[in-house]
């Protein structure tokens, strides 16, 4: 046997994928061979290592969905406390301010993530999504989508779990959540829908992958690149041209202004 | 109707399936289970503790649940949220007794125990994780990120799509790589070995 070999064998064995008499004879050889024994121990103890990752990374996930809850039952106290700040410093900043500057930094503002995200986006899916299917699941998810309930359309599109569907409504939750401003869960669903391979929507969530990435200001990273280079050399990609825009403002000297 | 998955059933499948299905299945639990959260911070408030531990509490138990759902230890006799509870409120009353207060109010629940550690195999775990943590740090953090997302049962193809890999094939010998150094090094320290066993 091989190192590769052996190694899946003893992955199989740990994850209970073996079957009983394969098990058996495979306990057998572990109880009487010293070394494999040690491979063994050393194999699931490894997985034990790997499960701590999950166990920080799922922390991490469920402090980000508390915090989300905790932003969504407070929206209107957060926007009054916004307006109180901006306002005086908007008297103040028309006082002190020359033309000018008012005119750079309105230009600055178009170079921002927020601005570009929000430029770019496009509901793009009311008339695309719906038409081909009577899942109830589905079916009530986009008309909550439709009526602007967001937050309901999400849990039941989270809800369809029907292969020839689920592209779909994953296409959809991410719009739902992107319309939430929870950019994060945006992002999950896009990239779902991306590595679907679905023709009707692998190519906007390409794009819309890229937006909600900007708008979650997470652009220094592999994937993003990967993603809009991918789009930058596909000119027949449904959205080759915004992504050239958006690739020129990303790089325009106004971002650092 | 309840809007979401359409029961418990359903919700132990998409965890089980790893990726994108078990992120938006803990999502929806999360999201759905704010009165076994409330629970959870009455119980801690009444034995010691503050409303942010019956937060923590809360969190470490949908982690311990995940596991022990991926691992086939929830075998469905309760329901999810009655599961979670008896989590939460034994990882709790174990980590009290590890301070030394023991004047617990039980609320006389009668829900399954769940499928976690006695209160002093608990203890020895937070021990070996230091160690294991000391152990990924001998990773870098793409190896870390491959072998996470191998673990979660994402396929060969997402893990290349989604590190940049050319095929899956390329992933998968990646992975193997990263695998083998973590290996190699528990091999070298065989102390290490002894304590994690």
């Amino acid at each position: 046997m091989n190192e590769e070999t052996k190694y899946q064998k003893i992955q199989d064995y740990l994850e209970g994928k073996l079957s009983a008499e394969e098990h058996t004879a495979f306990e057998k050889e572990i109880s009487s061979d010293p070394d494999l024994h040690m491979e063994v121990d050393v194999q699931r103890l490894s997985g034990d290592a790997i499960e701590l990752l999950i166990e920080d990374e799922l922390r991490e996930n469920l402090q980000g969905i508390q915090k989300e809850m905790q932003q969504q039952s407070a929206p209107k106290t957060k926007v009054r406390s916004l307006r109180r700040r901006i306002i005086p410093l908007s008297i103040a900043a028309s006082i002190l301010l020359v033309i000018g500057f008012f005119t750079a930094n309105y230009t600055a503002s178009q170079y921002n993530n927020d601005t570009i995200a929000s430029d770019f986006y496009d509901n793009d899916l009311l008339n695309r999504v719906r038409g081909n299917n009577s899942a109830s699941l589905l079916q009530e998810g986009m008309d909550l989508y439709e009526s602007e309930n967001y937050t309901e359309a999400i849990e039941y599109l989270d809800g369809v779990t029907d292969p020839n569907l689920v592209v779909e409504a994953d296409y959809a939750a991410a719009h739902a959540h992107y319309n939430l401003g929870q950019y994060q869960a945006a992002l999950d669903n896009f990239a779902v829908v991306m590595e679907s391979n679905d023709p009707r929507f692998s190519e906007k969530a390409d794009f819309y992958y890229l937006l909600s990435a900007i708008a979650a200001d997470q652009i220094n990273n592999e994937k993003f690149n990967n993603t809009l280079d991918q789009i930058l050399n596909n000119e027949a990609h449904l959205h080759y041209n915004d992504a050239q825009e958006i690739n020129k403002k990303l790089k325009s000297f106004w971002r650092n202004f | 109707m309840k809007a979401g998955f359409e029961n418990d059933e359903a919700i132990v499948l998409a965890i089980k399936s790893g990726g994108a299905k078990r992120q938006r299945a803990i999502r929806f639990l999360y999201k759905t289970n704010q009165d076994t959260l409330k629970k959870v911070v009455a119980y801690v408030r009444n034995n010691s503790g503050n409303e942010q531990d019956g937060q923590d509490m809360f969190h470490e138990g949908i982690i311990v649940l995940d596991r022990n759902v991926r691992e086939d230890k929830f075998r469905g006799e309760s329901s999810i949220a009655g599961y979670l509870y008896s989590i939460c409120r034994f990882l709790w009353m174990n980590q009290i007794r590890k301070q030394g207060k023991t004047d617990l109010r039980d609320d006389n629940l009668t829900m399954d125990q769940p499928e976690i550690e006695n209160p002093e195999s608990l203890s020895v775990n937070d021990e070996k994780k230091k160690v294991l943590a000391n152990v990924l740090s001998q990773l870098g953090d793409r190896c870390k990120k491959i072998l996470e997302l191998w673990k979660l049962s994402y396929s060969m193809q997402e893990i290349a799509d989604q590190m940049g890999f050319s095929s899956a094939a390329m992933a998968t010998k990646n992975k193997y790589q990263c695998h083998k150094k973590l290996m190699n090094f528990l091999k070298a320290h065989p102390q290490i070995m002894e304590f994690l066993r």
